[in-house]
């Protein structure tokens, strides 16, 4: 076995340990490949740059939550509808609170009572996965299922529009954009590497029993990754919105997916015990760049992205999956 | 005054009462072995003691003051560890970062992580392990990890620290190793509780004893008041003539069955050769990673050799899957049973019916008549201790669970036995009904290989032993009758 690892430890055995760089290297030859397309001006182009930024930082938000919920060996499938659920209740509160208030005020007062619903949804999952010992993947699926058809309730079927809303709409792009996810980011960042909740999350996601029997309150831990997961998962709502200038009850669907995809890409174990923020970021990066590509080069990418998605999320998990077999065997 | 004085211990689970009258009086850095049946209430007294469960009533003393113990905290605030057999260690975290679980250095939120690892180093070169405190437990050999559990309990300044059957899982050397840092943790006054089933280790290692049998404390004697018989009746509450069941004298082992010759897998497996016969019970010795239990797999197909030849009866055998190994003749029994052998959830006739469901089947459909009317048969003649075959596998004992799997071998038409670890897991009197099978299976022609690492058990149940070191045949004794364990030992190790 040392001999197998010795001849896997050259360029490309670093590679593999390092998801990060492999990930990037990745990125770079699918920009390199994109540069004798034809298509090369249109996909450098800065409008399709802009373009792909916006939607990172969009999915990077979510994932992010995601993420968490992978770290702990949960999954969240929810929030595709949760998307679209929060897009809808926070252009209705604006809706609401337009008569009473100033523009701005009725902004931020739908946002905070969107997030605190959207906090209370993910909660609800910790809840009931922890409490009623229910697999995560059928209370989120449970819930991908009422919250599509909750958003489509909240006004029969149409979208709200958010006209008359620039500070939504200005949040939702931009540099303000990029400052929101470089906080999250960050903060999502510190509290995995350097804290006790973070430690706690890995350690869940490892051995549940062992975290449980070295005194950790585990549904503590649980209620955290779900609510963190509903949070972000409804600020991501509410940015939807503010950038489609409306809640749409049809927006998001599949969205979880990219969000699993990407968590993936960037190293997480479906296993759970595995994960980073800046692994989901990058993976976030590279599926929507490779979306980008086949959205220029292939004339009708819309029937093609499942597939695209679907082999990104294979491939990774082969990939993790036999980086883990290489780990136990050495 | 004891260090940890418990009596009248209670606790209830739906249906069973798992403890009755516990009682353990521990003394500053002595050596206590705790010693009872599966089901005696051992597990349920140091759960209790651990924080894992709360018991109903009963009190707990440490150095004289009640000590309530409602949580793994409670235990850890009063200094004491518990190592459980499987141990509970997160896979993905380091060594250093395992050790504070639950307990982290720094204030407020922020990890503490340098703070960490030095103290972690420290422990871990007082213990002298050869890792370092980054490294993930999963990269660990399983006796490391033991290391680190050790070091965990050491980390929380325990004063009493329990182990569950430590040395299930290691080899001798690893064994010796993990003695002399007991006798260290001793030295520095820690009392230690000492769950196993291997008596040995018990007189070579342990200061006192205590017997626990149906939930209720039995007695507690210092070990060299104890003697082997004396510690087997208290467990069992009924006295055993004998460890084993004697030969027949006049058993005949007939011509050569199994013929292994040269088979090789890698370095595991080493140009073994070696024949089992008619009639015979062929021990294979050898300590834990001798490629005892790779043998087995190889012959059972399970694996894919790279060169050799087994023939069976005379005709060579291909052995490509395990399935082709059954339609040979060939089982094995699996020292693993919960994982490998049965299927938990399921009853025990629908286990027993899994490789035979062929031979039940009426025009497509299972005869489902035939087949429990089959299992009824196997549960007199084997005396399954069961109400009936739809119980399910997680709730008989490990000897019983050894039964249902023989019985499904059996029926399958078994001729060569490959019996791997047959007692590991199995309480004493149980041990004795399974040593009566297998010789019963051997009077009645069948051929039986069994790997075991309990000297014991080879030289009383063998008749010839073939012992293994590093992937080879070291030797054999033909006579295992007259066969002595330091016989055994010299060809196990270099």
């Amino acid at each position: 076995m040392t001999n197998q690892g010795g001849a896997k430890a050259g360029l490309v055995g670093r590679l593999m340990r390092s998801r990060e760089l492999s990930v990037v290297v990745v990125l770079a030859v699918l920009c390199l490949a994109m540069a004798f397309t034809e298509q090369r001006a249109s996909f450098f182009g800065s409008r399709n740059v802009t373009n792909i930024v916006q939607q990172v930082a969009l999915l990077s938000l979510f994932a992010i939550g995601e993420t968490i919920v992978i770290i702990t060996s949960g999954i969240d499938l929810s929030l595709g509808s949760l998307i679209a659920f929060t897009g809808m209740l926070a252009a209705y509160f604006v809706a609401k609170l337009a008569v009473p208030f100033q523009p701005l005020p009725a902004a931020l007062f739908a946002i905070v009572i969107t997030l605190v619903i959207a906090l209370a949804i993910g909660l609800l999952h910790g809840t009931l996965i922890h409490r009623l010992k229910l697999p995560p993947f059928v209370v989120t699926l449970t819930a991908l299922l009422v919250l599509r058809s909750q958003s489509l309730v909240v006004n029969q079927q149409l979208p709200i529009s958010l006209n008359n809303q620039p500070f939504l709409t200005a949040m939702a792009q931009g540099a303000p954009l990029w400052i929101l996810l470089i906080v999250v980011a960050v903060v999502a960042h510190i509290l995995l590497s350097q804290t006790r909740i973070g430690r706690y999350l890995y350690a869940l996601g490892g051995n549940e029993q062992a975290t449980r029997l070295s005194g950790v309150n585990i549904f503590k831990v649980k209620l955290f990754a779900y609510g963190a997961s509903g949070l972000l998962g409804g600020l991501a709502g509410i940015l939807w919105a503010g950038y489609g200038g409306q809640g749409n009850p049809q927006i998001g669907v599949g969205y979880e997916l990219d969000a699993v995809a990407s968590a993936v890409v960037g190293g997480a174990s479906l296993t759970g015990g595995r994960g980073s923020v800046p692994g989901t970021i990058l993976g976030a990066t590279l599926l929507i760049t490779i979306l980008s590509a086949i959205n220029l080069t292939l004339s009708s990418p819309d029937i093609w992205r499942g597939t695209v998605v679907g082999g990104v999320l294979l491939f990774a998990v082969l990939v993790t999956a036999f980086q883990q077999r290489g780990r136990s065997s050495d | 005054m004891a260090l940890l004085d418990v009596s009248g211990l209670e606790k209830s689970f739906p249906g069973v009462k798992a403890l009755k009258d516990g009682r353990l009086t521990l003394e500053q850095g002595e050596i206590h072995a705790l010693l009872g049946e599966n089901g005696a209430g051992k597990s349920t007294l140091l759960k209790v003691l651990s924080g894992a469960h709360l018991a109903d009533a009963g009190t707990i003393l440490v150095e004289g003051k009640p000590a309530p113990i409602t949580s793994p905290r409670d235990a850890a605030a009063l200094g004491i560890a518990i190592i459980y057999q499987e141990f509970n260690l997160v896979p993905q975290l380091s060594v250093s970062e395992n050790l504070f679980l639950g307990r982290e250095l720094g204030k407020g939120p922020l990890v503490q992580k340098q703070q960490e690892r030095q103290a972690t180093q420290e422990i871990l070169s007082r213990l002298a392990a050869p890792f370092s405190p980054d490294t993930p437990c999963g990269e660990l050999t399983v006796a490391q990890q033991q290391l680190v559990e050790i070091a965990k309990a050491l980390s929380q300044n325990a004063r009493i620290l329990i182990m569950d059957e430590p040395t299930a899982a290691l080899s001798g050397r690893e064994v010796d190793a993990l003695f002399t840092i007991i006798r260290d943790l001793k030295a520095r006054g820690i009392a230690i509780v000492y769950v196993s089933h291997r008596l040995d280790e018990i007189f070579q290692l342990c200061d006192t004893a205590t017997v626990m049998r149906d939930g209720n404390w039995i007695a507690t004697k210092a070990v060299a008041d104890w003697t082997r018989p004396a510690l087997i009746e208290a467990m069992v509450g009924r006295s055993l003539s004998a460890e084993f069941p004697p030969r027949d004298p006049a058993q005949k082992i007939g011509e050569a069955r199994l013929q292994v010759k040269n088979l090789t897998r890698g370095t595991v497996v080493r140009d073994v050769s070696f024949e089992l016969r008619r009639g015979e019970i062929l021990g294979l010795s050898g300590l834990v990673g001798a490629g005892r239990t790779e043998v087995a797999r190889l012959l059972f197909g399970a694996d894919p050799r790279d060169s050799g030849e087994v023939l069976l009866d005379g005709k060579p055998l291909s052995l490509r899957s395990p399935q082709d190994a059954v339609k040979a003749g060939i089982c094995l029994l699996t020292e693993d049973r919960k994982r490998q052998g049965l299927v938990l959830d399921l009853p025990i006739r629908a286990n027993f019916g899994l490789p035979n469901l062929e031979g039940f089947v009426k025009s497509g459909f299972v005869d489902g008549k035939k087949e429990r009317d089959a299992f009824s048969g196997y549960i007199e003649s084997l005396l399954i201790k069961t109400p009936h075959g739809e119980q399910l596998g997680r709730n008989l004992s490990g000897g019983n669970q050894q039964k249902v799997v023989l019985a499904k071998w059996l029926q399958a038409n078994s001729e060569v036995i490959i019996f791997d670890e047959p007692t590991r897991g199995v309480d004493v009197g149980a041990k004795y009904e399974i040593y009566v099978l297998m010789r019963k299976l051997a009077e009645q022609g069948k051929a039986l290989l069994m790997i075991s690492s309990e000297l014991p058990e080879v030289l009383g149940m063998s008749d010839r032993i073939v012992v293994m070191r590093e992937g080879r045949v070291t030797g054999e004794i033909t006579d295992a009758t007259k066969a002595t364990q330091e016989d055994v030992l010299h060809l196990a190790v270099e």
